[in-house]
């Protein structure tokens, strides 16, 4: 395994890497410590600039217009656009385009019409729809949510939860059990549904440690839906979900890396000024360890999550990587920020410095997009049965 | 939010914290502002209801302390706009996006 960075990427990089410091960071000195959304004029005046760059709609694909990357440079400049203070849940601002909602990629030309593209214009807001109150980490068993067909409509009636930016969003792509309860995976099918369909509702906000941005309850009482929002294929729609959320997780897993190493930067900084019993943080052998094993999680994890995006962008099979990267990132990004906050003694804790509110939102990334207990199940499944090849076996 | 009303009074101000949270400000017509007092404010919802004293007379506050103060006040405008159609007139400030919060 080698680190590849060509030229082009390290051009991108800092390119990157300058539109964060010049662009993002400043405007953070006047907002809210919490905020993860800038006004539309100030938002416009930066996706003109990332327009320019040829880096709007970074996750899109060139035949919809977007920038197109391979994998691990994506990856890269995943670690680079969430060096700020709400680069983790909001890197950049969405300056850089709307989180992918890639399933659309496989629509019909007229679900790509009236949804895909508005997405890509940011003319219309999403959500996606999977959990339920009866659990999110085994959604394939846990979907309660039915649609039943009326003619040729459907009729969806059920409750999800955690369900983020539902309340503001314009349609959502919501997973129900069109097979019976015993189908699994092969009986959940993906609706479009529109947010002022009758019998849709929003039924509350659920507040958590991420204050900028917040998860939802849903409620669907008789929802009909035409059969042209049926998203591929009926009994199809777990597939739809989980291979999406799979190549996901990779620059979810860099997100979190690149906020690990900007908390990493700060300590060491802050450990060379800060004087206590006659000398440097630094100089006290405490603290040296603690930067040593920042070092370590962010080094190890690094190579392991662009491990999972070279193996992404090689065309092999890539579940395993993704999950042990997901696993691995987390986990050592909050250990990283813990430890910076640790250094940076009551600083750390204040809202003065991003670091508490990486650390409040770091919690959330181990049981988000896949829990650390669900990559595990992945990992050891295919260990346990044969088909994981190790490193040096590749 | 559960806390009563209060007259909007320095007397009735001295008592509430400098805690993050989220306020409504009414006049008899209803509800006209929604506000947080977010990580930037200086001492806090008092701070924040302070700048409301001399706006005009007869109105009426009440508050909810909360670390979640923003998802809290996107929550309570959006209620809002549900049952009024429109948000709340906010006579008292621009985007508190864009001014920060102080
Ligand atoms: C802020 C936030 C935003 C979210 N946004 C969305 C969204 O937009 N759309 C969406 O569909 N979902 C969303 N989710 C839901 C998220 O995906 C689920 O919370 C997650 O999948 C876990 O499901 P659960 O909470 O029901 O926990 P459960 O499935 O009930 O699991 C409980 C705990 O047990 C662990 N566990 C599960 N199985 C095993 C096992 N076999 N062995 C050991 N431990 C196990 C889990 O890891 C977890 O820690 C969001 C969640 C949060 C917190």
């Amino acid at each position: 395994m080698s680190l590849p960075v060509t030229d082009v990427q390290r051009d991108l990089i800092d390119l990157v890497r300058r539109f964060v410091s010049t662009e993002i960071v400043p405007l953070e000195f006047e907002l809210d410590p919490d905020e993860s959304e800038l006004s539309a004029p100030v938002l416009e005046r930066l996706t003109t600039k990332t327009k320019q760059m040829g880096l709007y709609n970074i996750d899109v694909p060139e035949e919809f217009g977007g920038a197109g990357l391979d994998t691990v440079t994506r990856t890269l400049l995943a670690m680079e656009m969430s060096q700020h203070r709400a680069g983790l849940y909001a890197p950049c601002y969405a300056a850089f385009g709307q989180p992918d909602m890639g399933q659309l990629y496989d629509g019909t030309d007229e679900q790509k019409e009236r949804y895909l593209y508005p997405v890509l214009r940011a003319e219309k807001k999403s959500f996606f729809a999977l959990t339920e109150p009866s659990g999110g980490s085994d959604p394939a068993r846990a979907i309660q949510t039915r649609a039943k067909r009326d003619g040729s409509d459907w009729i969806i009636n059920g409750n999800k939860t955690f369900i983020s930016g539902a309340d503001t969003a314009d349609f959502g792509l919501v997973f129900a059990r069109t097979g019976d309860q015993e189908s699994g995976r092969s009986g959940i099918t993906c609706f479009i549904v529109d947010a002022d369909t009758p019998g849709f509702t929003v039924r509350r906000v659920i507040h958590t440690l991420r204050s900028g941005h917040c998860p939802t309850e849903l409620t669907f009482e008789d929802v009909r839906v035409p059969a042209a929002a049926v998203l591929g294929e009926v009994g199809q729609g777990f597939a739809l979900a989980t291979e999406r959320l799979t190549k996901n997780r990779i620059p979810y897993a860099a997100g979190c890396l690149g906020v690990a190493m900007k908390a990493h930067r700060m300590a060491v900084e802050y450990a060379g000024t800060r004087s206590v019993f006659g000398s440097t943080l630094a100089e006290h052998e405490g603290i040296q360890w603690m930067l040593v094993d920042n070092e370590i999680d962010l080094r190890s994890a690094t190579l392991i999550t662009l491990d999972a995006a070279e193996r992404a962008d090689s065309g092999q099979p890539f579940r395993t990587e993704v999950a042990l990267a997901k696993i691995v990132a987390t986990e050592a990004a909050g250990r990283v920020v813990d430890r910076a906050i640790q250094i940076h003694g009551g600083y750390g804790v204040t809202k003065d410095l991003p670091l508490e509110r990486w650390y409040r939102e770091l919690r959330i990334r181990r049981i988000g997009e896949g829990s650390t207990e669900t990559q595990k199940m992945i990992v050891s499944r295919d260990l346990l049965r044969g088909r994981y090849r190790g490193l040096l076996d590749r | 939010m559960i806390r009563p009303w209060l007259p909007l009074t320095a007397a009735n101000l001295a008592d509430v914290p400098g805690a993050l949270g989220v306020f409504e400000i009414s006049d008899p017509s209803g509800v006209i502002a929604i506000e947080y007092a977010g990580g930037h404010s200086s001492f806090g919802l008092r701070g924040r209801l302070e700048r409301w004293l001399d706006e005009r007379p007869g109105l009426s506050f009440r508050y909810e302390r909360t670390n979640s103060y923003l998802s809290r006040y996107r929550e309570l405008v959006r209620a809002f706009e549900n049952e009024h159609g429109e948000p709340p007139e906010q006579p008292n400030r621009t985007d508190q996006r864009l001014e920060g919060d102080r």
